[in-house]
């Protein structure tokens, strides 16, 4: 990772020599080009930015990017962030992954995130398929897709709602984006980073391969969503309602004065000799 | 925040220097967009299709480098992303070809690429004209018009290299990138 010497660093900046592997045509890589543009803005040091992620395509994105990052394991991004974010409460934290990643084997992280409120900015690119894996049904393809021989007659089952879910677990900041309009997309993910507590941007990124049949038709889909939540879970039951899963802006957004995160009560010298401990524990 | 971009203004009353700032934005979007698809296409090892987008990205460079000069750098103000106005749609969006779902790879013609590339140009070309019509400032329209002439320009390069495709780049070549195929 090279440090900043420049004052101001462009999108282009942020980007590793890396490049994607990504197929053409790929949702993800408008969803890079939309945190890229929104570090840029923010004017984010790399040294002081770490990019989290689990497994599938869309995990692949801490290694192209410049700063630092960690490709964990499958659902566990969310735990590792958080680790390091209590561990380094300096650093801006963004966790990055799919929605097979994010709500199925790490549905449950998604739940205690929301609801521990710590400081992260969290990035599902949800194509509503195991696009890693060569298309099976994710928590968010619809009950009648049956494109995947592993489910001929569709996976048969309602569809997890990402954003109902994240209020009803205490989300304090939610927002809907489309990979195909990351100028529009990079405003919510830089509002989630600057937004004090858990932010979840659920990010509409097809997948060009493996959901072509109905994933064209998201970019006439997608419309500005309106109707912003009640900043409380009572607003749960009418989001799950009234929203069509293609509203695109931020749906719900907690007064940032009331973060309710954890507190940290310990002094640094407290903390470093506790992180001693735990790497002698480690062994690390 | 010590670089704080500027709000611009009402589309129609933009200075000299908004306007190339949001120019160059336009034509740098493109260009790194075909760069992506340059490196990616290298990845799915259709090296033809990579070099297309080599020679289609140096194209914009070549254009945002021209509309640079109109404006010394030093005076122009930063836009933050989501105020970028002349939005146009992605290359390579995801269309319906597929007929079985193990058909997954992607045999895009090469005739067919610079189609795709010349529709987001023809878009820009749009946006840039509307642009140059409702201008209110004389010294914005002067300048808005020099830029819609480098854009008809990288246009007139683009329509060349689609000239130029032989018969056999005008249909699909066979699968490149097949699953299993050792490294
Ligand atoms: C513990 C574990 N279980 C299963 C897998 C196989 N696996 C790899 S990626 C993936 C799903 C990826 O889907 P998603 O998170 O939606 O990402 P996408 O590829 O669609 O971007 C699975 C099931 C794994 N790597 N590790
Ligand atoms: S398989 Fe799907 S999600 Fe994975 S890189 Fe290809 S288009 Fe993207
Ligand atoms: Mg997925």
């Amino acid at each position: 990772m090279s440090a900043t010497t420049t004052p101001t660093l462009r999108a282009r900046d942020y980007l590793s020599d890396i490049k994607p592997i990504w197929c053409p045509g790929c949702g993800h890589f408008g969803v890079l080009s939309a945190l890229t543009k929104a570090l840029a803005y923010l004017e984010r040091p790399k040294e002081d930015t770490a990019v989290i992620s689990g497994i599938g395509c869309s995990s692949r994105l801490p290694a192209y990017l410049d700063c630092y990052g960690f490709h964990g394991l499958h659902g566990r991004a969310l735990p590792l962030a958080t680790g390091l974010k209590v561990a380094r409460p300096d650093l801006t934290v963004i966790v990055a992954g799919g929605d097979g990643d994010g709500f199925s084997i790490g549905g449950n992280h998604f739940l205690h995130a929301c609801r521990r409120n710590i400081d992260l900015c969290y990035i599902v690119m949800d194509n509503a398929v195991y696009g890693m894996t060569k298309g099976q049904a994710s928590p968010t393809t619809p009950p009648d897709w049956t494109r995947s021989p592993l489910t001929p007659n569709g996976p048969g089952i309602p569809v997890f709602r990402p954003a109902a879910i994240a209020l009803a677990a205490g989300a304090g900041f939610i927002a809907r984006g489309f990979s195909g309009d990351p100028h529009g997309l990079s405003e919510l993910i830089a509002r989630a980073i600057l937004h004090p507590g858990f932010a979840f941007v659920h990010v509409l990124s097809p997948c060009r391969t493996f959901r072509p049949d109905d994933q064209s038709d998201w970019k006439q889909g997608v419309h500005p969503f309106t109707d912003r939540a009640r900043c409380d879970a009572e607003a749960v039951p009418a989001l799950r309602v009234d929203d069509d899963g293609m509203g695109i802006g931020v749906l719900h957004e907690a007064d940032p004065k009331a973060h309710s995160g954890p507190k940290d009560t310990l002094a640094d010298a407290d903390r470093a000799a506790a992180i001693d401990r735990i790497e002698a524990e480690l062994e690390v | 925040m010590s670089h704080m971009p500027t709000q611009p203004g009402a589309p129609s009353a933009m200075t000299p220097a908004e306007v190339v700032a949001q120019a160059l934005e336009l034509i740098q979007d493109s260009v790194s967009r075909y760069e992506q698809l340059q490196s990616c296409f290298n990845a799915h090892n259709n090296e033809a299709a990579a070099e297309l987008f080599g020679r289609i990205a140096a194209i914009g460079l070549a254009t945002a480098a021209a509309v640079a000069r109109l404006q010394p750098a030093e005076a122009l103000p930063r836009i933050a992303p989501w105020d970028f106005l002349w939005r146009c749609p992605d290359v390579l969006a995801p269309r319906l070809d597929q007929s079985s779902p193990e058909d997954c790879h992607h045999p895009f013609a090469i005739a067919e690429l610079i189609r795709l590339a010349l529709q987001r140009e023809h878009c820009a070309l749009t946006r840039l004209q509307d642009a140059h019509q409702q201008a209110h400032i004389a010294a914005s329209r002067a300048i808005l018009a020099r830029i819609v002439e480098q854009q008809q320009q990288q246009l007139t390069e683009l329509d060349a290299l689609l000239a130029a495709v032989t018969a056999n780049e005008a249909t699909p070549p066979d699968d490149l990138d097949p699953p299993n195929r050792p490294e």
